[in-house]
């Protein structure tokens, strides 16, 4: 598994597809990227990726919720993690990729895609490779990280789907509006 | 013999509670006098198959009121008990302490023996009475219940799953089906002797689950229960044997109006995936009028007829979500029976239309407003006797239920040939009351002002109605159905009350908006009219607030950009499309830039995996893939009208 940034999407999905069999460990992630960050989320959770197509903007709802999508039927919130993170805004381009996750809401899971600038690669890391996250004392909020890693020469950081995408801000925002 | 019982108990529950149902409506519909002797026995099989049931799963507490119970009709329907007016009611409590037990074990609380005992007291007695020497053989109530564990474990709830009821079969039937079967892997090839042999299993286990037109149940399974039971101590395997062979003949005279159970989640599923067709299909004809129709005349027929065929799949697939209006109907007869006695007034409930065929959402939604409005038209509508004797009218009031298609919409009406609504009594409570109201409205309106939280005009507040949390109930039932409330009433003659439903949940009439850039859909149930104003029409208060003047009524004109935050319409509202709609506050007048047309919408739910967005109902996907958001006009509004006070 090579680590090309030209990696296409129909690729990796197939090595999704490949591995699912094997993932039962829970020890893989598909990684992405911000920038020049490494991210990755654990590949149990991952759906689908798909690259990125026009949303349906929602009314009155904050701005990293990009909109959303029709998924063969059911319709999928869509956040922009670039914007989640407060992070510089990029324009979306052939790379930009919608990954679309399962959040596990306690019992009944909620489906729900984040744009990301490409996806990399499908890897194993074992769970002794994987430290906590570091803490930045307030200036950096590290509570949606599980925890970070090095795979070959660079740092990968890997998220806590069910934090970042929590039902809970939804509730709040819910009541808010 | 081990299999998992709590997967059928479900079953279980459903088949008692139509059990029950049927057996109210046939002891409702009981000539006390004569009656007649093919409800009886409808109602003792209604009976049986309860306990039979209740038996298998260990519900003892509904097996022992069952089974006295069935005792009782036993007697009834063999003509040794003749049936009083005191009788059916203590059948019909029977029923409601049934069903209050099955409440009990489907919400998995204790039961209250009590009932059940009480009721069991009394049919005892009733038991009991007269002619004990023309009763063939007294019934043990243990004894008959060994024997009815033994005897028929599988009826009523193995309709569909026929395998697991042959083990729980005594060992003589088992081994009949097992040589049946033997039988028919050897004929395979004689067709017709193997589905005789077929029909005669489906004859003893009844997979298929009917309900015939009238109402009445009438499967083998219950002939088999009636031949089974008629004189349950002394059946013989021998016997049996017989019986089944006659029963299997009548199995072709009723296999017409034989019907499936089928879990809703299925049925959504199909719903949900034939929607995903009919928007594959939209797609490909928006794609396939870019090409030229000449050169590629064999695609655009192909795809003018998927379209017929997709359409038709799609009312197909709608119409296995209907059931007849019957099923919300029935329970009126005992409601008006039971208030007849309570108080004392004459009253006919006349049901019309029971076939009409409304989405199964609404069966459970329609029971409370309807109950509502029938008790209110007995209450309020019915004078008392004295009083129609007085004005002209016959004694006996007339209630009507009717249910009925109009257009794209389910009509269901409930009149009443009463006193009708007073004008001046609403007027008056509406002012007691601080609701909105003046002499200038016209009736249209001051009936819609019944509807108004807190308002009841009643002159006392009665068991039944009056406490004026019914009607704004009533109507807020209906909008949530996506429905609409009209009110009908002429002083003296009576009132009716008109429910206008969309024909499904899944999908409804929508209008596609186009606003800037963004599409939305208005449901169609909601918009007036629609205009072109002119800019002699258009005015405005206080610099900001507009208004159009329609036929001298002037309409506040609402920007939906601004309550949902997108980029702007046309500046210049003489550019654009008014459209009306009407809501709570009376009709305002939408800015649109273009009306892109009509169109069934298949509903989609956002919250399933987002949350519920203020102003939207939910959403749907267009012909080109794309998601557009379903208008919740009510809530825009409302919305519009809180931020004005915080803002302003």
């Amino acid at each position: 598994m090579s680590m090309t940034s030209e990696t296409s999407i129909e690729e990796i999905s197939a090595q999704i597809n490949q591995q699912m069999g094997f993932a039962s460990d829970g020890r893989q992630y598909l990684t992405f990227t911000l920038g020049d960050e490494q991210y990755g989320v654990e590949i149990l959770r991952v759906q689908e990726i798909k690259g990125y197509t026009g949303v349906t903007r929602i009314p009155n709802i904050p701005s990293h919720f990009k909109g959303v999508l029709n998924l063969r039927g059911t319709i999928v919130p869509i956040i922009d993690l670039r914007m989640k993170f407060g992070m510089a805004a990029r324009a979306y381009d052939k790379m930009t990729v919608i990954i679309v996750v399962e959040v596990n809401e306690e019992i009944k899971g909620k489906i729900m895609g984040v744009i990301v600038d490409t996806v990399s690669d499908v890897m194993n890391i074992p769970p002794e490779d994987i430290q906590p996250a570091p803490e930045f004392g307030g200036t950096v909020d590290t509570g949606f990280i599980s925890g970070i890693g090095n795979y070959g020469d660079k740092l990968v950081t890997f998220l806590d789907i069910d934090r970042i995408l929590s039902v809970e801000e939804l509730e709040e925002l819910s009541a808010a509006s | 013999m081990s299999f998992d019982k709590s997967q059928f108990f479900q079953v279980f529950y459903e088949e008692t509670a139509e059990h029950l149902g049927t057996m109210e409506e046939l002891l409702l519909g009981l000539d006390i006098g004569s009656p007649d002797q093919e409800d009886l026995n409808a109602i003792f099989r209604a009976v049986h198959s309860i306990k039979g049931g209740a038996g298998t799963f260990g519900f003892m507490e509904m097996t022992d009121v069952a089974h006295i119970f069935e005792s009782v009709l036993d007697r009834v329907r063999k003509g040794t008990l003749k049936t009083t007016k005191d009788m059916v009611d203590l059948f019909l409590e029977t029923g409601d302490v049934l069903n209050t037990v099955l409440a009990s074990y489907k919400a998995e609380e204790p039961v209250n023996s009590e009932l059940g005992s009480e009721v069991c007291k009394q049919l005892n007695v009733v038991l009991n009475t007269e002619a004990e020497a023309e009763l063939p053989k007294p019934v043990l109530v243990e004894e008959a219940l060994a024997e009815t564990l033994e005897e028929d474990p599988g009826f009523g709830f193995f309709d569909d799953v026929p395998e697991p009821e042959i083990q729980t079969r005594p060992e003589e039937v088992v081994q009949a089906i097992v040589q049946e079967q033997e039988k028919d892997k050897a004929d395979e090839k004689e067709q017709e002797q193997a589905q005789e042999n077929r029909k005669q299993r489906y004859g003893f286990s009844g997979p298929i689950h009917a309900t015939d037109q009238k109402g009445r149940r009438e499967t083998d399974r219950m002939d088999l229960s009636l031949d089974a039971s008629g004189e349950p101590l002394e059946v013989q395997a021998g016997r049996r044997d017989a019986d089944r062979i006659s029963i299997s003949k009548k199995t072709a005279r009723v296999e017409a109006a034989s019907s499936l159970r089928i879990d809703i989640k299925k049925v959504d599923q199909l719903f949900n995936q034939v929607g995903e067709v009919v928007i594959t299909q939209a797609m490909l004809a928006l794609m396939a009028s870019k090409l030229d129709p000449v050169l590629h005349e064999n695609i655009h027929s192909g795809l003018a007829e998927l379209e017929r065929n997709t359409r038709e799949l799609q009312e197909s697939v709608m119409s296995i979500r209907m059931v007849p209006c019957r099923n919300v109907f029935s329970r009126f007869p005992r409601l008006i029976r039971d208030m007849q006695k309570k108080f004392n007034k004459e009253v006919a409930l006349v049901l019309l239309g029971e076939e009409t065929e409304v989405d199964k959402g609404f069966v459970e939604k329609l029971v409370d407003p309807l109950t509502h409005l029938v008790r209110n038209s007995f209450d309020h509508g019915i004078e008392s006797a004295e009083d129609r004797l007085k004005s002209g009218k016959v004694e006996k009031a007339t209630i009507t239920l009717r249910a009925s298609h109009q257009g794209g919409n389910v009509v269901i009406e409930v009149s009443d040939d009463g006193k009708g609504l007073n004008r001046e009594k609403i007027l008056h409570k509406a002012r007691e009351k601080g609701i909105a109201s003046s002499e200038s409205m016209t009736d249209q309106e001051v009936w819609q002002l019944i509807f108004a939280p807190g308002l009841s005009t009643t002159e006392k507040v009665s068991d039944l109605s009056g406490r004026g949390v019914g009607m704004d109930v009533v109507k807020k039932n209906v909008q949530t159905m996506g429905g609409v409330v009209d009110i009908e009433s002429v002083t003296g003659q009576g009132s009716r009350i008109i429910i206008r439903l969309p024909l499904t949940l899944a999908i409804i009439e929508g209008m596609v908006i186009r606003i800037g850039v963004e599409t939305y859909i208005l449901p169609l149930i909601s918009i007036v009219e629609s205009i072109r104003p002119g800019r002699a029409d258009l005015s405005k208060i206080l610099e900001k607030g507009e208004l159009v003047n329609l036929r001298g009524e002037y309409v506040p004109v609402i920007r939906l950009s601004e309550i949902l935050g997108i980029s702007g319409e046309e500046n210049d509202i003489s550019q654009s499309v008014l459209v009306i709609v009407e809501s709570e506050g009376g009709r305002v007048a939408i800015v649109v830039d273009e009306l892109i047309g009509q169109q069934q919408v298949v509903i989609k739910s956002l919250e399933q995996n987002f949350m519920k967005v203020r102003g939207i109902a939910g959403a749907t996907i267009l012909g080109n893939g794309h998601v557009a958001f379903i208008l919740d006009v009510r809530g825009l509004l409302k919305f519009s009208r809180r931020r004005e006070v915080i803002l302003g």
